[in-house]
């Protein structure tokens, strides 16, 4: 058995995958649709890294369907405002992590995606088997679950 | 873990030091806290975020009058985001939680953010309460030394 000396997590092809070392860890349980944790969340990563933080973020259940790439650019159209753009997460989170991208890394679980059908996410997403998130939780110097499955 | 012994009063006189103490929080938190998840670490204090408030059952109050009990031994920063920043409102959240966290070193901080988002601001909450902005947070949740817990 090889000593572990950094963290790290196997991949489906059996490689090991790096964990980036985190200030901060938002473990993401909650329903997006529930509550505005959303909105909280995406202010607290920005905020995080603005302020030099190092930030990773872990979605688990529902909070999977953040960042699925069949959201595309967009939301439906608002039949009141029928020229209105609307941003989907998948997109907003693309250009933070597109902005971030040094300091921001966010995965997702493929468990919880895939019994969603979350089979594809946006590139910037990288998905990981549940099992890692313990290395994510040990590359972090603090995590902070945000609601319940 | 058990405080120490408080020859001194100082105890008593910290914000909460009057309120119950909850046993679930005083063993489950606070060994937490001295321990950590691994190594041993001290803890500075406690940022309890409250997402929900009041109306989404009485976990809420209890969640504050839990954290006016461990100001008692740590600092404790009490947020207030989302349906949370409802317990600031007049009646609506436990004034003694409330007045024992905001007399304290941390205090009870009102997301503005949330606030204006529902058309409310300052001049609507309970005296002693402290709007902030999200980079506040930001700045308390990346020093190490602080531990975080969301409700």
């Amino acid at each position: 058995m090889t000593a572990r000396t950094t963290a790290g997590t196997t991949t489906r092809a059996g490689a090991r995958a790096k964990v980036e070392k985190t200030d901060i860890l938002f473990a993401v349980m909650g329903a997006p649709h529930a509550s505005d944790q959303t909105t909280t969340l995406l202010r607290l990563i920005q905020a995080t890294s603005d302020a030099g933080g190092r930030v990773g973020v872990w979605t688990c259940g529902y909070a999977t369907m953040l960042t699925q790439a069949s959201l595309g650019e967009t939301k439906p159209r608002n039949v009141l405002d029928w020229r209105g753009h609307y941003p989907s997460t998948a997109a907003i989170i693309g250009g933070l992590l597109a902005e971030h991208g040094e300091s921001v890394h966010w995965s997702a679980c493929r468990f919880c995606g895939e019994e969603r059908g979350v089979t594809e996410h946006i590139p910037a997403v990288r998905v990981r088997a549940p099992f890692a998130f313990a290395d994510h939780v040990r590359a972090a110097t603090k995590t902070m679950f945000l609601g319940v499955i | 873990m058990t405080p120490a012994p408080d020859a001194t009063g100082e105890a008593a006189r910290r914000p909460g030091a009057g309120l119950a103490q909850p046993a679930a929080l005083a063993t489950g938190l606070l060994d937490g806290l001295a321990d950590g998840a691994g190594e041993p670490k001290q803890w500075r204090g406690v940022l309890i975020v409250d997402s929900q408030g009041p109306w989404a059952g009485p976990g809420s109050a209890r969640l504050v009058r839990d954290a006016a009990a461990l100001a008692a031994t740590v600092t404790v920063w009490l947020w207030l985001v989302g349906d949370g920043i409802s317990s600031a409102l007049p009646g609506a959240g436990p004034a003694d939680g409330l007045r024992a966290l905001s007399a304290g070193p941390g205090g009870v901080w009102v997301d503005g953010f949330s606030l204006a988002r529902r058309g409310l601001g300052a001049g609507d909450l309970v005296d002693g309460v402290t709007v902030v902005e999200v980079g506040a947070v930001a700045e308390l949740l990346l020093q190490p030394d602080v531990k975080a817990v969301w409700r």
